[in-house]
């Protein structure tokens, strides 16, 4: 059995698109009455730049900055645009973005992820068309594609 | 999102096609929607068509996977679908993916579930680059259930 939908995870990059799967999400939520998850990856910074050994900016500091305001970001998103009746939390990632919301899917034993079916415009349309493209292959449980609004608004 | 009124269901027969219908049932059955069950018959290729001997008996076989289509459809839903659901099969011809978004849209569908492997290899060559072809043409929210649904 595939319902209840007790746990729905939407991951978002921040994106207006990531916002309408998060919508839907919200939908759903409010419908099961489900528990809702909000993540997001944040990609470490490439190895390149520390091997800079004299470098004077500091990595793990910046690293820690993101981290913090991310956080920040994600805990207003559930404020202002998750209601309050919407049981909701969020969790911060780190890594390849398919692989860590595959992981935390299964980690928390979401029965459903909402996702876009592409991020922004250009090259966040493809990177995270190709997130959601392989989450479908490796999280192995149901995930619905939310695409665009223009034809259908309920 | 919601309601959901309409679900589409594509089939191939297939095992997988089997668990896409399954969520799609649960849906239909929790929603109350209507459900939808879809099989693209994909027509002979040029090449065949080109055969000279071959042929002239075309039509025929086309008309012949066309009847055996209607009939497995025919069965399937009167062995896997319960009397209780809303429900009717549509049998298209065409390019499947192309045939599954363009219908979905022709009725004014709320949604399509559709199965998908996992792992590479054939199975996910064959029905897995529909899925994948659907999620792209369709502006429709599209639930696809992965292989190793969990119980």
């Amino acid at each position: 059995m595939m319902l209840p939908f007790k746990k729905i995870m939407s991951p978002t990059d921040f994106s207006e698109p990531s916002d309408l799967a998060l919508e839907a999400a919200i939908e759903l939520a409010e419908h099961f009455s489900s528990e809702l998850l909000l993540v997001h990856v944040l990609t470490p910074i490439s190895a390149a730049p520390a091997m800079t050994g004299h470098s004077a900016i500091n990595f793990s500091e910046i690293m820690n900055e993101m981290r913090t305001s991310t956080d920040n970001l994600l805990n207003h998103m559930i404020e202002n645009k998750i209601p309050d009746h919407v049981k909701a939390k969020s969790r911060l990632l780190e890594g390849l973005p398919a692989d860590e919301i595959s992981r935390c899917a299964g980690e928390e034993n979401v029965d459903l992820i909402v996702i876009s079916s592409h991020g922004r415009s250009g090259w966040r349309r493809l990177m995270f068309g190709s997130v959601t493209d392989k989450v479908i292959r490796i999280a192995m449980r149901p995930v619905l594609i939310v695409g665009h609004r223009d034809v259908k608004q309920a | 999102m919601l309601p959901i009124r309409k679900i589409i269901s594509p089939t191939d027969f297939s095992e997988l096609s089997d668990m896409g219908l399954k969520a799609a049932m649960e849906l239909a059955e929790h929603f109350s929607a209507e459900l939808l069950v879809v099989h693209v018959v994909a027509p002979l290729s040029a090449a065949a068509t080109s055969a000279a001997p071959a042929a002239h008996y075309l039509p025929e076989i086309m008309e012949n996977i066309r009847n055996n289509a209607e009939i497995s459809l025919e069965k399937m839903m009167d062995k896997k679908v319960p009397d209780n659901l809303r429900s009717q099969s549509i049998l298209l011809e065409g390019s499947p993916a192309d045939e599954i978004a363009e219908y979905a849209k022709e009725v004014d569908a709320d949604l399509i579930v559709i199965a998908t492997h996992g792992q590479s290899g054939w199975r996910r060559f064959m029905f897995g680059s529909v899925t994948e072809k659907v999620m792209r043409l369709s502006k429709l929210p599209v639930l696809i259930i992965g292989s190793q649904e969990k119980g």
